[in-house]
Formats: C-alpha cells, sequence, structure tokens
C-alpha cells in the first residue's frame, strides 16, 4: 500500500514531539528529593485527568488497534457483548479499591504491586514470587507490543522489520528513561487525545461512508445472518463464553500491575473519583467508536485476507492524507504507553523487588538511581532482541499473562485489603494457586469446563484457598493488624 | 496523599470497605443483567426474529448499549457526587 509524504512526515513529526515532552518531564523530575518516589510514581502529584488517561491507556494495547478491531470485524454485534466487561473498568478498577490501595501504599512507601503484599501480608517471598511472574509475563507481553507496532511500520510505511523492532524500542526506552513516571504521564495524556479523538473521528468518517447504522446492520445481515445474532459465527461467543469474557476483559483489570500502580500517583481522594469516572467515560466513548469503525468496514469491506490489518487498511483508504499521518499514530501510542508502563513496572519488580529488599536494604540514592536505569535500559534491550525473532503463539501468551496477573493477584488484592482474616500463608497460596489453577487447565484438551474460562475458575479457587488457608494458618501480628484495618 | 476525613467520622478503612462493596455489587449486577438480557432477546432467538431498534439488533440495544451507558452514569454519580473524601 502507497502511503502519501504527508502522511509520513505528519507520522514522524508525532515522535519528535514525544521526546521533546520527556525532555521537559526531565527537567521537572530533575531536583526531586527522593528519587524512587519520583521516578516510579511521581511524588503522587498527579490530578484527574492524567490519572485517567495513563490508567485508560495501560489498560488498552497495541491490540486495542490491532486484533480488538478485526474482531468487531469478524464476529459483528455479538463483538459488542465481548467488549461489554469495558463499562466496569472505572468502578471495579479505580472506585472500588482506589482509597484503600493509595492510601496503603502512600502510608507505606509501595511502589509496585509486590511492595503492596509485602507490607500487607509482611511477606517478603510473595512479593519475590510476584516480582518473578510481573517479570516474565511483562516481558512476554512487551514483546507482543513491540511485534504488533514493527509490523503496521513494516506493511504500511514499508521500514524493514528489524529497523522498525529496533527505532521503536530506542524511542520508547529513551523516553520513559528521560523522564521515568512522569515523562510517561505527559507523552500519555497527549497519547490519551489522539487515541481518543483519533477513534472518534474515524467513527464519523466509517459510519458516514457506510450509509448509517441501519444501513450497516442490514448490510451485515445479508452478508451473514449471523453477525447480528449471538453467538456470533462460528459459535463465537456461548453464554458462559461471555460470561467469562467480562472478567477477562473488566474485572481483570484490577491485579494488572502496570495498571494498579497507576493509582499509587494519584494526588488526593478528590482526583482519584474524579479519574474513576473520567476512565469510565473514555473508555465507553473508545471502544463505541471503534466498534462502529470495524462494523462499517464489514460492510464496505466484506471480505479482507488479514483481519489485522482493517484499522490501518480504513484509515489510508477513508481519512485523508494529513489525518491518517495522526490516526496511525494511535496504535503506536497505545504501545507506548502500555510498553513504557510496562518497562516502569517490571523495572520497578527489580530495582525495589529483588534487588533493594533483598540484597541491599539500605542502598544510597545514587545506588538506587543507578538501578533503577540499568533495569529499564536492561529490560528495553530485552524485549527488543527477543522482538528479533518473535516466537509463535504470541498472542496466546498475551492472553496468558493478562489472565495470570488477575488469576494471581486478585483474590490477594480484594481479600488481602478488605477481609480482616487474610493471613501470610493464605495469601501466598492463594496467589499461587489461583496461577496453578489457570496453567493446569490451559493445559486440558478442554480448558473451560462447562464453558467457563480458566480465569473463572482460578478466582474461585484461590478465594477458597485464601479463605480455607487463613483459618488455620498464623494471622499477622495483632497491633499491626489492628493498624492497618482501623 | 492526604487524610480522609468523614462527613459521619468513618475510619478510612470503613469509608473505603463501604465503597469496595457498591462498586462490587453494582460490577456484579451489571455482568448478570448484560448476560440475561442478551440471552433472552438475543441467543434465544432465530436470526430471521431480531428486530432492528436505532440500527441496532433490540439485543444490543437493552443488553450491552443500555446497560454500558447506566453504569458509565452509575459511576459518574458515585465519583463525582457520592463518595467522600478530601472535599474543599
Amino acid at each position: 500500500m502507497q502511503t502519501s509524504p504527508v502522511t509520513l512526515m505528519v507520522f514522524v513529526s508525532y515522535f519528535v514531539v514525544l521526546i521533546g515532552i520527556s525532555v521537559y518531564a526531565y527537567y521537572k523530575r530533575k531536583n526531586a528529593k527522593n528519587f524512587s518516589e519520583e521516578y516510579y510514581v511521581a511524588g503522587r502529584s498527579f490530578g484527574p485527568w492524567i490519572v485517567a488517561f495513563m490508567w485508560a491507556t495501560s489498560w488498552t494495547s497495541g491490540g486495542t488497534f490491532i486484533g480488538t478491531p478485526a474482531v468487531y470485524y469478524s464476529m459483528g454485534w455479538t463483538a459488542l457483548l465481548w467488549q461489554a466487561g469495558a463499562g466496569v473498568l472505572g468502578m471495579i478498577g479505580m472506585l472500588a479499591i482506589g482509597r484503600r490501595i493509595s492510601r496503603f501504599a502512600a502510608e507505606h512507601n509501595c511502589v509496585t504491586l509486590p511492595d503492596l503484599f509485602v507490607e500487607r501480608f509482611q511477606s517478603r517471598l510473595m512479593g519475590i514470587i510476584a516480582a518473578i511472574s510481573i517479570l516474565v509475563f511483562g516481558i512476554a507481553y512487551m514483546v507482543s507490543q513491540y511485534i504488533a507496532a514493527a509490523r503496521i511500520l513494516e506493511t504500511f510505511i514499508g521500514i524493514p522489520y528489524l529497523w522498525a523492532i529496533i527505532s521503536f524500542a530506542v524511542i520508547t526506552g529513551v523516553y520513559t528513561c528521560i523522564g521515568g513516571i512522569r515523562g510517561v504521564a505527559y507523552n500519555t495524556l497527549l497519547q490519551g487525545f489522539v487515541m481518543l479523538g483519533g477513534s472518534v473521528i474515524i467513527a464519523v468518517i466509517m459510519v458516514n461512508a457506510a450509509g448509517g447504522l441501519s444501513e450497516i446492520t442490514r448490510q451485515l445481515a445479508q452478508i451473514d445472518p449471523n453477525l447480528v445474532t449471538p453467538p456470533g459465527p462460528k459459535n463465537f461467543l456461548p453464554l458462559p463464553t461471555a460470561f467469562s469474557t467480562f472478567f477477562i476483559l473488566g474485572v481483570a483489570v484490577m491485579a494488572q500491575p502496570h495498571v494498579v500502580t497507576r493509582i499509587f500517583t494519584v494526588k488526593n481522594m478528590m482526583s482519584l473519583k474524579r479519574a474513576g469516572a473520567l476512565i469510565s467515560l473514555i473508555t465507553l466513548v473508545w471502544f463505541m467508536s471503534l466498534f462502529v469503525s470495524a462494523l462499517a468496514a464489514r460492510a464496505l469491506i466484506p471480505q479482507i485476507d488479514v483481519p489485522d490489518r482493517i484499522f490501518p487498511t480504513i484509515v489510508l483508504k477513508y481519512s485523508g492524507n494529513f489525518l491518517a499521518g495522526i490516526l496511525l499514530s494511535a496504535p503506536f501510542a497505545a504501545v507506548m504507553s502500555t510498553v513504557s508502563s510496562l518497562i516502569i513496572s517490571t523495572s520497578g519488580a527489580i530495582m525495589k523487588d529483588i534487588y533493594q529488599r533483598n540484597f541491599n536494604p539500605n542502598a544510597s540514592e545514587k545506588a538506587i538511581k543507578t538501578t533503577s536505569y540499568i533495569a529499564t535500559v536492561a529490560i528495553s534491550a530485552i524485549v527488543m532482541v527477543l522482538s528479533f525473532n518473535p516466537p509463535k503463539f504470541l498472542q496466546d501468551i498475551v492472553m496468558f499473562a493478562i489472565s495470570g496477573f488477575a488469576a494471581s493477584f486478585t483474590v490477594p488484592i480484594i481479600l488481602g485489603f478488605f477481609w480482616k482474616g487474610g493471613t501470610p500463608m493464605g495469601g501466598l497460596l492463594s496467589m499461587i494457586s489461583g496461577f496453578v489453577t489457570l496453567l493446569v487447565l490451559y493445559a486440558q484438551p478442554n480448558p473451560n469446563p462447562f464453558g467457563f474460562n480458566p480465569l473463572v475458575w482460578g478466582l474461585v479457587v484461590s478465594a477458597v484457598v485464601m479463605v480455607v488457608v487463613s483459618k488455620v494458618t498464623k494471622p499477622n501480628d495483632s497491633t499491626f493488624m489492628a493498624k492497618i484495618f482501623e | 496523599m492526604q487524610k480522609t476525613a468523614s462527613k459521619q467520622g468513618k475510619s478510612s478503612y470503613a469509608l473505603s470497605l463501604k465503597e469496595f462493596k457498591f462498586a462490587f455489587s453494582s460490577t456484579m449486577i451489571y455482568i448478570l443483567l448484560s448476560c440475561a438480557i442478551s440471552y433472552v432477546l438475543g441467543y434465544n432467538k432465530p436470526a430471521g426474529e431480531i428486530t432492528v431498534i436505532w440500527g441496532m439488533p433490540s439485543w444490543v440495544l437493552f443488553g450491552v448499549v443500555i446497560p454500558w451507558v447506566l453504569m458509565v452514569l452509575l459511576t459518574i454519580v458515585y465519583g463525582f457526587f457520592v463518595m467522600e473524601g478530601d472535599e474543599k
């Protein structure tokens, strides 16, 4: 496909602006008193707009503009039920746990998700296991994001795959390292507006081009009646699967390490409450816009060889050259905001949860700074090298990573922070058992007993283990418990 | 983060537990309602019987779009006007 020079120029200037913003953030954070409080959680100083956009763009990924529109395009109206878990994001991901988690994190100086568990359950082992799983799955997740971005550069701009990966890794690594979480935040605000504005504009263009929503639905019914009725083409979404998907694409958000830590950056309750409301509104507009765009695309282009290319295809075909340059940046914005959040989370896991806590508790400010930078650069480099020769079944690894985080961390978060009965052993075993259940079920020929996804079963097992083990094992010190549950 | 002061003098933990209960139950109700309405109006019907309202199949409007929009409104109202703390 031929991309016009105007489109390319707009696209490249976008990246220049991102680097510029990071440099600005570097000067703002340079004189901070406590390096890790600033680098990882920006001194807990962010207002509602930044938090909402960071949160939403950390949760949505490159997949939101690549794989997700492909699902909408292929499955028609049923895909909206598949996506409907997003309706709970603001409520369960921010309002449900926000006050408790942000206060606890601030009072106990937590900057990472494992920090939370170590401080609540007083278990260093739990912190190490959580940090290792964040490292492994976080890296797999990032590799998938790099590949998605490089494939677009390769297909639509004609940059060779290898160079696409290298340039991408360098830009993201540099801007994360220079700006820290503050740089990521400022960039995310810009990227969030690009993604949101981009989705709305393309939706208006596409629905108009296809002759309105009624005409689109009529066309879809003609192409295949299954596109307008559940469970959709090829028995896509039987009811138990629909129910499970609300958990994977909705409830699971409260246990994603790179999303939960966004709550740590909140300035005060006022910002937190507003951020929760904004998140629900932003994600509604966002997903609905992308959804109707993809439906319109199906009516206009009934066949496409690789459904993953549907978003870039409609952008290049239906929007003008200038707009295409901005809209093509949207998937990159999504990839970069997710990756930079993950880089910060995984390097936090190395620096704070593994190095500082276990090897050098009295590390100097300078040592922490150096380790953080080395961890950030090392992770960017590892992800880059792994992306050169991508493993097969990568998308499966990503779904597994999201479900894995959710199966391990959801119950320890809920029952650890909202139930006084949780013991250190209960927390540890609930984390491990949720994950093992998921692993065992995925290895079965039928991973979905009674039609329910392994994540649903993992959550059930994890909750039962937490309650049963906590009843029979030694609780935390009673003065300590009284203090954190006062 | 600043200390939160409740209007009824509740502790921060009691307040956060109250919020969690509300958010968690509304989430579960939303999921069950959306699945139930989609089942009755969509899953249960042959393709020929699907009616279209405002350009979308009726099961999508009542089972997905309306519950989702109501959930967002609930989140906004709860977040902006009901939750306590740090008001100045």
